[in-house]
């Protein structure tokens, strides 16, 4: 399955209307890289990435509406998958089963058990899978995490992350019939169908329990990503959450725009998320960020590939700035160059077999971390979790939401 | 406000059922004198070694206010405490040990309570049954089930004037960032946060040693049952020993989580759900430091709020640039405070659009009195509640509610799990295990009742 150096991958991008657009336009203009295929359900997302691609490259890529179709061409190498979160774990999969390599968007899945399915596919078909966390390829960030990890900062127990953003209404959708462009069922593969309405596609589906679990899954995984890292953790004892849908409350929207997340690694560390998606204001001066609170200095890592250490006076002691920018307000594309180190990343692993920087076992984990901390959010109380494996201990509630319910005839595809 | 004959009834009513035994023979409800407006407020101040002696210097440079008697139940404390107050009024109060012989005295019209956590409430409620106004220092009680007992009693002696130690909410600049926050002028606000930043050193292990000469053991221990004597408990260190202290969360969360309630118009409910992850982190295996010195408590509102208290007893990095502080986001801007007598408000970005400074200092590493002029709003603010009826500014009810919200912020830290609360009464719902915190056991013959 190794891919030989001298040859180019030959990639698909599936999903390819946002983050996906970015992704395929990025690789395009690798010289690692062929995009040779792209797939997307809705028609002008995909003429718009193939525009796109083929400005890039000369050469427009083979398109495809179903990603079934797509994975059975035998030129091709390695999938791209950036779709909203209810169908990646399930196209994971299906690629893997197909013997493509895999760059997987975060979330891995959109509800715990699609983590356990993963991990069983990447041990049953061997293939390298590498997860868009891709904050562990960044230079400065990875220096920051093994600063923290080597005790730069001292002993560190405690440690916190947030997410601020300025996100508007998304209105009340309507009834209307499916747009010409957009294949409906399609795009739904493995959730339960519904109605649609004139507020789900693109991007808003976000917010919306069926699709995805919200900005906690969206975006809070990115920072667990780093806490897990830099503290050297994996499964918590206690998760909670707090908080709601707390601005323009008439709209449609049902995840939390407001939401801190609790976890409790036994008697040794704990850390917390914070999600404010529609109130902006920065804390320590970045909008999105960690902050590891060490006996001898706290590291601050932000958006971007920067951090700082603060002494226990708060005053500055070490600086690292990077010349490569993440732009905060970007939500599809913030940091196109810096993802060129993780995207060689994922290439190398294909090619020399070198270990990937975010695996499928720690984002599992990352994922699953934030999934936790929404079913609580949602069941309105704590959650014990075994430390040995990440299982919900006692809470009969949470059963229901350790799962997800597929439409007839998608299960299939998971196995 | 009852008629003077209902509140005699009540009174009576009350008599049998109220106080402690230990004092049974004294049971009767007092009535407190009536002050006029220029008959002077005779005080008697408890717990003074440290906060207790801030208290009574300062309110002894007041006019019309004088601190009659000392009591504490360590003699070094006590004298330390009379000549400090000799030195400012040039008279030296009289000294008591036990406060239930204190709150006899005849000379007496208010207390001011500043002992332990475990003797707060007990100290309170014995104040009040003999017609004291009282000043009782946060938290209110060592236990929700206290704070509910206190609640009752100053029902019952409803001519009484009781204001919490909760003295920001006396100060202007606050009370006016507060103001501004409930009237909107950062838009709606559903969200919060506070925190608490400290470099507190390792503690030791307590060994058993003789109770030194100056202590009297038993008194200082009151209402919590009897141990053995040990070492580097007394002054202080208590406050992180769960038998008579509540933590970091109650000693300095309280203050923060009261300004955040009163700021998001919780005035009179609970939350309906209480967490907390956290531990004691910091000098593991070097001492007997037994409560978190790192713990986050969330506190959810329904569906219409949540917030947050943060506490670092060991690592002082601050958060915004603020060691201590409240923070509330509003749909228009963020409302800061650091804890001192000013406030500020950014927009959406981050950007400082209003700072609001005070000349009034707060210092911030004086753990005894780090805001002797501030403070002296919330003093006179209680004196003309006892002389003329004016509203306290931290009215029991509040002081009571915050302290429960926090000590439910550490019975689910002990538990491990987090609580659901009854948004009425604050009442733990179902768990068995939670419960069992709600109240305490009482060393025998101690036990306050209503």
């Amino acid at each position: 399955m190794m891919i030989s150096p001298n040859s180019k991958v030959r990639l698909g991008v599936i999903g390819v209307n946002s983050r996906g657009l970015a992704l395929a336009s990025r690789f395009a203009r690798m010289e690692e890289f062929d995009v040779t295929h792209l797939c997307d359900c809705e028609a002008n997302a995909l003429q718009k990435c193939a525009d796109k691609v083929e400005s890039h490259c000369g050469r427009r890529p083979a398109l495809f509406k179903d990603l079934r179709e797509m994975l059975a061409q035998p030129d091709l190498d390695a999938v791209v998958i950036a779709m909203p979160d209810h169908w990646h774990a399930m196209a994971a999969i299906m690629a893997m089963r197909a013997g493509k390599h895999v760059y997987l968007e975060k979330p891995t899945s959109y509800c715990p058990a699609e983590n356990d399915m993963l991990l069983a596919a990447e041990k049953k078909y061997g293939v390298v899978v590498e997860v868009g966390n891709q904050r562990r390829s960044w230079p400065n960030v990875a220096e920051a995490i093994e600063g923290v990890r080597n005790g730069e900062i001292g002993e560190v127990h405690y440690a916190k992350s947030w997410y601020a953003n300025r996100r508007k209404s998304i209105g009340n959708g309507k009834a209307v019939p499916v747009p010409e462009n957009l294949d409906w069922d399609l795009w739904q593969g493995p959730a339960p169908r519904q109605e649609y309405h004139d507020n789900y596609v693109h991007y808003n589906w976000h917010w919306f329990y069926p699709w995805s679990t919200g900005e906690a899954i969206g975006n809070g995984i990115h920072f667990v990503d780093m806490l897990l890292w830099g503290m050297d953790l994996e499964w918590p004892t206690l998760i909670d959450s707090v908080g709601g849908r707390y601005n323009y409350t008439w709209d449609d929207w049902q995840t939390p725009d407001t939401q801190l997340i609790t976890y409790q690694f036994g008697d040794k560390a704990s850390f917390s998320w914070e999600g404010r998606s529609c109130i902006g204001t920065p804390t320590d001066k970045y909008g999105v960020g960690v902050a590891f609170y060490g006996t001898k200095g706290t590291t601050f890592i932000g958006g971007g590939n920067d951090y700082r250490i603060e002494d226990p006076n708060g005053k500055v002691i070490k600086r690292v700035l990077s010349p490569l920018k993440f732009k905060e307000g970007d939500l599809f594309n913030p940091s196109e160059e810096l993802d060129t180190y993780h995207f060689r990343n994922w290439y190398e692993a294909m090619v020399y077999g070198t270990p990937v920087k975010s695996s499928l076992k720690s984002a599992c984990t990352s994922t699953q971390l934030v999934q936790l901390g929404t079913i609580a959010q949602r069941l309105g109380h704590s959650l014990q979790i075994n430390p040995a494996d990440g299982t919900i201990v006692g809470s009969p509630d949470a059963a229901a939401l350790w799962n997800r319910e597929y439409e007839p005839g998608w299960e299939k595809y998971l196995k | 406000m009852s008629s003077r004959r209902d509140f005699l009834k009540q009174a009576a009513a009350a008599t049998a059922a109220l106080g402690f035994s230990s004092i049974a023979a004294d049971a009767e409800p007092k009535k407190p004198r009536v002050i006029g407006e220029n008959d002077t407020i005779r005080i008697g101040v408890v717990g003074v070694n440290s906060r207790g002696r801030a208290l009574a210097t300062n309110v002894s440079k007041f006019k019309n206010v004088e601190v009659v008697c000392i009591c504490d139940c360590d003699s070094k404390a006590l004298e330390a405490c009379r000549k400090a107050v000799e030195k400012i009024t040039g008279k030296l109060p009289d000294a008591e040990k036990d406060v239930r012989q204190m709150v006899k005295r005849k000379d007496i019209d208010a207390v001011m309570i500043a002992t332990p956590d475990h003797w707060h409430a007990a100290a309170a409620i014995l104040a009040m049954k003999a017609g004291k106004h009282v000043y009782l220092e946060k938290p209110t009680s060592y236990s929700p089930e206290e704070s509910e007992m206190l609640m009752k009693a100053e029902k019952k002696y409803n001519k009484l004037c009781v204001i919490v130690g909760t003295q920001r909410r006396s100060w202007p600049k606050i009370v006016e960032g507060i103001e501004r926050v409930r009237r909107g002028d950062i838009g709606e606000v559903h969200y919060a946060k506070c925190w608490y930043t400290a470099n507190r050193k390792p503690i030791g292990f307590g060994q058993e040693v003789p109770v030194p000469a100056n202590l009297d053991w038993e008194l200082w221990q009151g209402p919590a049952p009897r141990r053995p004597y040990k070492d580097k408990l007394v002054h202080y260190n208590w406050h992180w020993h769960w038998h008579w202290g509540t933590g970091e969360a109650l000693n300095n969360g309280t203050h923060f989580v009261d300004l955040l309630r009163w700021g998001l118009k919780l005035d009179d409910e609970y939350p309906t759900k209480v967490s907390s992850v956290g531990g004691r982190y910091h000098y593991v295996g070097q001492d007997d430091w037994e409560t978190p010195d790192t713990q986050l408590i969330t506190f959810q509102y329904g569906d219409k709020a949540a917030f947050s208290w943060e506490g670092r007893s060991c690592i002082t990095t601050p958060v915004d640039g603020m060691r201590n502080g409240i923070a509330f986001y509003g749909t228009k801007g963020t409302l800061y405070c650091d804890g001192s007598n000013s406030y500020k408000i950014t927009d959406l970005k981050g950007k400082v659009i209003e700072d609001i400074e005070s000349d009034l200092a707060f210092e911030k590493d004086n753990y005894r009195n780090p805001s002797e002029k501030l403070d002296s709003f919330h003093f006179q603010n209680w004196f003309d509640g006892i002389r003329k009826g004016t509203p306290v500014n931290a009215p029991l009810k509040q002081g009571c509610i915050s302290t429960i919200c926090m000590q439910l912020g550490n019975i689910a830290q002990r538990t491990g799990h987090s609580v659901n609360v009854n948004p009425e009464n604050g009442h733990i719902i179902g768990d068995a295990e939670a419960q069992k915190l709600w109240g305490r056991e009482y060393e025998k013959g101690w036990e306050p009742k209503i």
